[in-house]
């Protein structure tokens, strides 16, 4: 068992993608399940907290110690078995297995199968990605991470391991409204509940045949219309399934496009005209061809009727040329991340403040044509980008200065607020980690405060975890 | 002005399979993609045609599901393309290629102007385009990262011989290779990639050449035959300088100065 103070070497351990800075004073790399035990014994006998950190990709601090131990999860990367059931797979990893680790180990498994869900960050953990229940472009299809987790071996915090199923209960688990097995409660529990150990990751067939297509407006105006056209057009269409819906409002181009410059990931990405004032990305799944075609074209002759012009839109059909789609939107974070680095190199209190809003048809109106007064008023810079599909999106606030912080800070509260009073709902992905938590009380019910507190006390007694 | 532009299937990947007996490549279409370098050339033919109005057509000399990289030229933009395929073409090296080709897109008619990519990722010989200009004897530019100025008669373009780029101008017809930094690929748009699909591509045989002799062609046709393949094995050794850090690093700076690294 290896425990090392954070001094410099570890100093990067302190924080994450958000840039939000903590104070862990000591650090352990375990390898196995054996030896996350043993640490864990050895600290909470020592009365000290733990946070469970994954590869640190978390956009909330969620994995950023604020006292005590980090655990770092990231030397607990090895692939163990893997399993075939008809036509899926079940791979068991260790929790520090990344993504791109998955990816590489599913090309030599079979090349009909895929990781569904698929959040962008290729070196994101899988125990980061179960503890966020983390969503990728195509959520409106697949769902979250959780969803394609078949069994999560758990530590808790009485220092029971335990191996649970997907569809296994609990009864604090089902005296909660949405969430009744012990997956779905684990799942986005952001390291609150246990640390994980091992996962069952199921692996399905991916579709025949799937299209993508950016379009780009010169309207902004005309993006709210055009996604009703598109989610009522294929709502009653059996035969496809419209598996991502995205915005990219005019700021998020402008950062992607600046990131462009230096990413080798987006070289293969044309420039596109500044005057665009938004893009909007879909993909399209079908067993059939034809059915997808049809489809397309009577959207793109939408986008047409609607002042946009053919040669404004970008399409892509293999994989390869999907995965430039996935670069851009990948890109979104990283470029939105680098944004604030300018301000942090000035202040390193200063981090990208962000929330993701699940918004009511007004609400998404309002945000896309930029008519909500509280943003409108503001003067610091902010984008917004999200799954449209859902009425998702997510508002990020670039702050210049201390000051405009400071700002950002009340502006995310009163659109946190905003948001409530017009029947919206905050904190739908990305967690709360330690960077929203000042949004928190004024703009979730009670009974849902309530009902964390009581699962934390169940599961964390002592509150060793994340704390 | 008529365009024509050379495009190429390769293997989508450097797993492909070689004939040990003919020293030519196991074509697979399914794992097949289009010549990266080639895009470059649908692109810059695209950019031509935007600059002074015209027509492209893209040729691709193969077996049938080389019709794939057709599509994709098509979805591009390109106007239309046509598939140099007979079995009397298979095996061909750089010679025999740009004989087939000049023959072909001699047999369409009317080119002002020939351009294909710098080179090809299976066969990585760069020598096709001017081997195609010899072939049809009209004048051909290597390398090109630009076009400078081009109208009915002539092209002024700038090429790249590592060290200096020589801004050559040359009456057309004339046949160019172009390097990446030519302009990036466009992604097709949507209308493009759907209407490409459902392109037709005439198919150019033997029958049709004008020099009907297939000994002029493919593996017999070819000047240059294959000894050995192997892979090629890089190798990378991490020295420790522990003493003479500076002075070795003072003579690696030298080097890079002089050019000679």
């Amino acid at each position: 068992m290896e425990i090392f103070q954070i001094s410099d070497k570890y100093i990067d351990y302190n924080k994450d993608e958000s840039k939000f800075v903590g104070n862990s004073s000591t650090i352990s790399f375990p390898t196995s399940c054996d030896e996350v035990v043993e640490i864990f014994n050895y600290i909470k006998n020592s009365g000290e907290k733990i946070t469970a950190q994954g590869s640190r990709t978390g956009l909330v601090g969620a994995g950023v110690g604020l006292v005590s131990h980090t655990m770092s999860f990231e030397k607990m990367n090895k692939i163990l078995d893997t399993t075939s059931v008809g036509e899926e797979y079940i791979v068991k990893v260790q929790s520090g297995v990344t993504l791109g680790q998955l990816r590489e180990h599913i090309k030599n498994i079979n090349e009909n199968v895929d990781f569904l869900p698929n959040p962008t960050e290729e070196t994101a953990t899988f125990g980061g990605l179960f503890s966020h229940n983390a969503k990728g472009m195509n959520s409106l299809k697949y769902g979250g991470v959780a969803n394609h987790i078949n069994s999560v071996k758990i530590l808790f915090s009485n220092g029971d391991v335990k191996t649970i199923s997907c569809d296994e209960k609990c009864s604090i688990a089902s005296s909660l409204a949405e969430q009744t097995t012990m997956i779905e409660l684990l799942a986005g529990s952001e390291g609150q509940l246990g640390l994980i150990l091992e996962l069952d990751v199921i692996l399905r067939k991916t579709p025949s045949n799937r299209w993508g297509v950016m379009f780009f407006f010169n309207r902004v105006e005309k993006v709210v219309e055009f996604k009703n056209y598109v989610n009522n057009l294929l709502e009653d269409n059996n035969n496809v399934d419209l598996s991502v819906f995205e915005y990219y409002d005019k700021k998020t181009l402008d950062i992607v496009g600046e990131w462009k410059k230096t990413s080798s990931k987006l070289k293969s990405i044309p420039d596109y005209r500044s005057e665009f004032q938004s893009a909007i990305y879909l993909e399209i799944e079908s067993e059939l061809e034809e059915e997808i075609e049809v489809a397309l074209m009577e959207i793109l002759d939408k986008f047409e009727a609607e002042g946009g012009a053919e040669s404004d839109t970008w399409a892509g059909v293999l994989p390869s040329e999907l995965e430039k789609f996935q670069h851009f939107r990948h890109a979104v974070q990283e470029g939105g991340n680098s944004a604030i680095q300018n301000a942090k190199n000035i202040d390193s209190s200063i981090f990208k403040l962000s929330m993701d809003f699940k918004l009511q048809d007004s609400m998404l109106e309002d945000i896309i044509n930029r008519n909500v007064e509280i943003l409108k008023k503001s003067s610091v810079e902010y984008f917004v980008f999200g799954h449209i599909g859902e009425n998702h999106l997510q508002l990020n606030l670039l702050p210049n200065n201390v000051d405009e912080f400071q700002h950002a800070k009340n502006i995310l509260a009163d659109m946190c607020e905003y948001n409530i009073k017009n029947g919206g709902t905050n904190f739908v992905e990305n967690g709360v980690g330690k960077t929203r938590i000042n949004c928190l009380n004024n703009v979730v019910n009670k009974e849902f405060i309530d009902n964390i507190k009581k699962v934390k006390e169940f599961f964390d007694k002592e509150s060793i975890f994340n704390c | 002005m008529k365009i024509a532009v050379c495009v190429k299937q390769v293997p989508s990947d450097n797993k492909s399979l070689m004939d040990k007996k003919s020293g030519t490549l196991i074509r697979n279409g399914e794992t097949s993609v289009i010549n990266p370098y080639d895009l470059f050339a649908v692109e810059m033919a695209l950019r031509i045609r935007e600059r002074v109005g015209g027509e492209v057509f893209a040729f691709t000399m193969g077996a049938g599901s080389a019709k794939k990289v057709l599509i994709d030229s098509v979805a591009m933009g390109v106007d239309g393309g046509y598939l140099v395929s007979d079995l009397a073409f298979a095996g061909a090296d750089v010679f025999a290629t740009a004989k087939t080709l000049s023959e072909a897109i001699t047999f369409v008619g009317g080119f002002d102007l020939v351009i294909c990519g710098r080179q090809t990722t299976d066969g990585d010989t760069g020598e096709v385009a001017i081997a195609l200009a010899t072939h049809m004897n009209i004048c051909g530019l290597p390398f090109v990262n630009e076009v400078v100025e081009i109208d009915e008669k002539n092209i002024t373009a700038s090429c790249d011989f590592g060290k200096h780029n020589a801004i050559t101008k040359c009456p057309l017809p004339a046949v160019i290779s172009v390097d990446k930094d030519c302009g990036l690929p466009r992604i097709p748009s949507l209308r493009g990639k759907l209407s490409a699909k459902k392109a037709v591509f005439p198919v150019i045989s033997l029958d049709d050449l004008f020099d009907k002799n297939n000994n002029n062609y493919g593996l017999s046709g070819s000047k240059t035959s294959v000894l050995r393949i192997y892979n090629t094995v890089f190798e990378t050794s991490n020295n420790i300088i522990k003493e003479g850090g500076l002075e070795f690093l003072k003579g690696k700076f030298e080097s890079v100065k002089k050019g000679d690294l």
